[in-house]
């Protein structure tokens, strides 16, 4: 099934703090760990990740350190802010409460 | 495992992230990450941690087998399709297009300014009448241009959906009739000269960004003129001098147009009006002793010299200078210069 791509793009900060939540990591990696969850649920344009990072960087929900990778190559890291933390458990029962608003008018209107 | 990258990849890579391009500041650092990114997802790919989709699959092959515009022309080059059309027909084909379309604005415009002439001896002559004139003579000047490029386009359209359009058909003898005919009606249209009244051109008025308008939109309609001309006459099986021949045609014709006079004498709209029952006077037109064209008549004799010469360097320099832009546009836009040259038989 492919998901929706507008509903995607306004659960994207979401996914991405929730990813770093687990652990600091850099563009790619965060990529790889999303795909690997979704197992193929959505793709997304992978260069539009960095604008949404650099999106929660500004708003001080992560922050940025570029070190080496395990690789050997220098990578900007991505770590999650407690205000990340705050945001991303806010966001999740948001969400919560939106996936239960949906199940119960879709249960209604199925009878 | 490849460790490092080959120069030439990196390179790629790297011209890749400056495509994007956000501000001077930031760019580096930004430019850095994206290209971490991609060197990564290039060693997955490389190692085979990236498993390669249906879909990356195709974008292979589909960069591989090569550009579509290229491959279709080198098929043009190789089979004799059915609506080929040679150089010289497409050139008295484009000729005919810019001669049809300039009588339309020389009309346009003629009206335009006989109206104009009603309107300012009713309501008085300002700068502003002035500067609206300029301005939309020279809008004219582009939008007539435009309208060249979209018959052109049509043209194009219509050859390559089989049709075998009058240029194709008539023999050559009518063709070159034809345009001297439209050459003749062309320079035979009244340009209606305002002598003293609105003082055209505006260079003389002192409104200096109309003026500035002016120049913009003929150096603009120039080289748009000049890139419709190579678009429509650049077609496979091209040569090495296609482009040549077509820019110097066109220039040729931009000169020819500017130099030489009208073949009549043009309408003169004198200062002198013919009173309506008191209420307004109508304004007088008459024909002048001599042609009128307002960029012919720095040419002629009785102007000082200064003036004559300082017209002929403006226009020379113009067209010279819109030549070179089109020819340096045109190798820009790949969709235009990337087509082979048909390789000598």
């Amino acid at each position: 099934m492919d998901i929706d791509k507008e509903l995607i793009g306004a659960s994207t900060g979401v996914l991405v703090l929730s990813v770093l939540a687990k652990e600091a990591s850099y563009g790619y990696q965060i990529i790889k760990r999303m795909n690997d969850e979704a197992e193929g649920l959505f793709t997304w344009q992978e260069g539009s990740l960095y604008p949404v990072l650099h999106k929660l960087e500004q708003e001080g929900l992560v922050r940025s350190q570029w070190q080496q990778a395990e690789t050997g190559r220098r990578r900007r890291y991505y770590y999650i802010t407690a205000k990340g933390r705050n945001a991303l458990t806010a966001r999740a029962e948001q969400w919560g409460e939106f996936h239960q608003l949906i199940l119960r008018l879709t249960e209604a209107s199925h009878g | 495992m490849a460790e490092f990258l080959q120069p030439e990849t990196e390179e790629r890579i790297r011209a890749l992230c400056r495509k994007i391009s956000v501000s001077f500041d930031l760019d580096p650092e930004i430019q850095e990450e994206l290209y971490g990114h991609l060197e990564d997802k290039l060693h997955a790919y490389l190692n085979g941690e990236e498993v390669l989709t249906e879909e990356d699959a195709f974008i292979l092959v589909q960069e591989h087998f090569g550009n579509p515009a290229i491959l279709k022309a080198l098929f043009q080059n190789v089979h004799v399709y059915g609506y080929h059309v040679g150089f010289a027909r497409r050139l008295l084909a484009a000729l005919t297009a810019s001669c049809g379309v300039l009588i339309l604005q020389s009309v346009l415009f003629c009206l335009m300014t006989i109206g104009m002439i009603q309107w300012a001896d009713i309501f008085g002559i300002s700068d502003t009448l002035r500067v609206f004139i300029a301005v939309v003579m020279a809008s004219m000047q582009v939008g007539s241009i435009i309208l060249m490029g979209w018959v052109l386009y049509r043209w194009q359209r219509r050859i390559e959906q089989g049709v075998r359009l009058w240029f194709i058909r008539w023999p050559f003898p009518v063709l070159i009739g034809i345009l001297l005919l439209l050459g003749f009606v062309q320079r035979a249209i009244p340009f209606a000269h305002t002598g003293s009244l609105l003082n055209i051109p505006t260079y003389t008025s002192g409104t200096v960004l109309a003026y500035l308008y002016f120049v913009v939109c003929v150096e603009t309609s120039l080289v748009l003129g000049c890139l419709c001309w190579m678009w429509w006459c650049d077609r496979p099986p091209r040569t090495a001098r296609t482009l040549t021949y077509t820019l110097i045609a066109w220039l040729g014709v931009q000169l020819l147009g500017f130099l030489v006079p009208p073949v009549q004498l043009s309408v003169r709209i004198t200062e002198l009006g013919i009173p309506f029952m008191d209420l307004f006077t109508y304004v007088n037109i008459a024909q002048g002793p001599l042609a009128d064209n307002y960029l012919t008549w720095y040419l002629r004799w009785e102007v000082p010299s200064v003036f004559r010469i300082y017209a002929c360097a403006q226009i020379l320099v113009m067209c010279a200078f819109a030549g070179y832009l089109s020819r340096l546009l045109y190798r820009l836009i790949p969709r235009f210069h990337a087509m082979p040259i048909k390789s000598p038989q």
